[in-house]
């Protein structure tokens, strides 16, 4: 097969750099899974400073632990799970070349995203009321716990917590994008690469959140 | 090559993902709930044997890595067993430093090598220039 019939009998979707769509798709995940371990290390970098300060502040962390609300940070972890499952069937529906259903699970991871997101702004926002934020209006009114190992908690909390939001963002534009041209019929015939590293993606940072919740909010509860 | 997982399983997943998402659900509830129970140092290990338990899950049947070719699951896993790493000997790192300076942690900004010195050399100062004081004084008289 000529490389033009070999691009034409795929419908428009191989490109002339590959052999076939077998060797096309797999690029596409290797290349995927590679990005993904990067930001693993991106992530864990993070998650190593973050275990080097806790072991010298195991007391002070625990009561920093504390100013977290244990309830806000359970529901939000249920809501990104459940945001998980419906961004699973969603590439299940393009698979099956379901393109209503596609189209209906996209938006619920969107929405589902989008409540996690307003949940952390509203978590942002008591912090920053209770002038529980680093910097120069922070307050702490505790003697038998030094302000600093507490500060630092908090800086923790935010810069890691923080990092996963802007990658939720970044992850509500890809949905919408799908979303958008799921409507307009793209991803019917079965050729669905985009959805499939967006699943990836939107995955990966759902396994953030696995790990950055019990690490911040449930230090020591007893 | 040939590379698609589709062709090997074109039915729905539905009921695998609904029976993941409860299991990811009932291990919340699980670490959760450890939180509130005394287990001293264990209770860190805990939340991250269930952290890494839902993580399994996840990448095994959320993204598939279950049905993957061994090329993309090595993809998929070498970014933890390098996070592993990294963690392994920055502990060692940190684990050992102690033992230059006995009991004193290098994360530790009170007790930094050169405040002790800084501070005996203040001492010495003040200990030389009262004795100078002391002995100027009878010499004046």
């Amino acid at each position: 097969m000529s490389e033009a019939t070999a691009h034409h009998a795929s419908g428009g979707h191989l490109a002339s750099h590959f052999e076939d769509l077998g060797q096309q798709r797999l690029a596409s995940s290797l290349g995927m899974w590679t990005f993904l371990a990067t930001e693993v290390l991106f992530f864990g970098g993070m998650m190593v400073g973050y275990t080097v300060y806790r072991s010298r502040h195991e007391h002070d962390w625990a009561a920093a632990s504390h100013l977290l609300q244990i309830g806000w940070g359970t529901l939000n972890t249920a809501v990104l799970l459940t945001s998980s499952l419906t961004m699973a069937l969603a590439v299940d529906a393009a698979k099956l070349r379901n393109s209503r259903l596609l189209q209906r699970y996209l938006a619920l991871t969107l929405l589902f995203g989008t409540i996690f997101l307003c949940i952390k702004g509203y978590e942002y926002y008591e912090k920053f009321h209770d002038h529980h934020v680093p910097g120069p209006n922070f307050v702490w009114d505790r003697a038998d716990i030094s302000a600093g190992p507490v500060e630092l908690f908090l800086s923790f909390y935010f810069v890691m917590t923080g990092c996963h939001a802007v990658h939720m963002i970044i992850g509500l534009g890809l949905l919408a994008t799908l979303l958008v041209l799921a409507r307009k019929g793209r991803y019917a015939d079965g050729h669905y690469t985009m959805i499939e590293n967006s699943g990836l993606y939107w995955h990966f940072v759902d396994i953030v959140w696995v790990f950055l919740f019990p690490l911040l909010y449930l230090i020591d509860r007893t | 090559v040939s590379y698609d997982p589709a062709a090997a399983a074109p039915h729905s997943h539905t009921k695998l993902y609904l029976q993941t998402y409860f299991a990811l659900l009932v291990l919340l509830a699980l670490t959760v709930g450890a939180a509130f129970v005394h287990l001293g140092s264990a209770s860190l290990i805990v939340a991250l044997l269930v952290a890494f338990a839902k993580t399994t899950l996840i990448l095994a049947i959320f993204m598939h890595l279950k049905d993957e070719i061994p090329l993309i699951r090595f993809a998929g896993l070498i970014g933890f067993a390098w996070l592993a790493m990294f963690l392994l000997i920055l502990a060692g790192d940190y684990e050992t430093r102690n033992d230059v300076v006995p009991g004193r942690s290098p994360l530790d900004v009170k007790a930094t090598p050169s405040e002790p010195v800084q501070r005996s050399a203040a001492d010495a100062k003040t200990s030389s220039a009262n004795p100078s004081e002391s002995q100027e004084e009878p010499t004046a008289r």
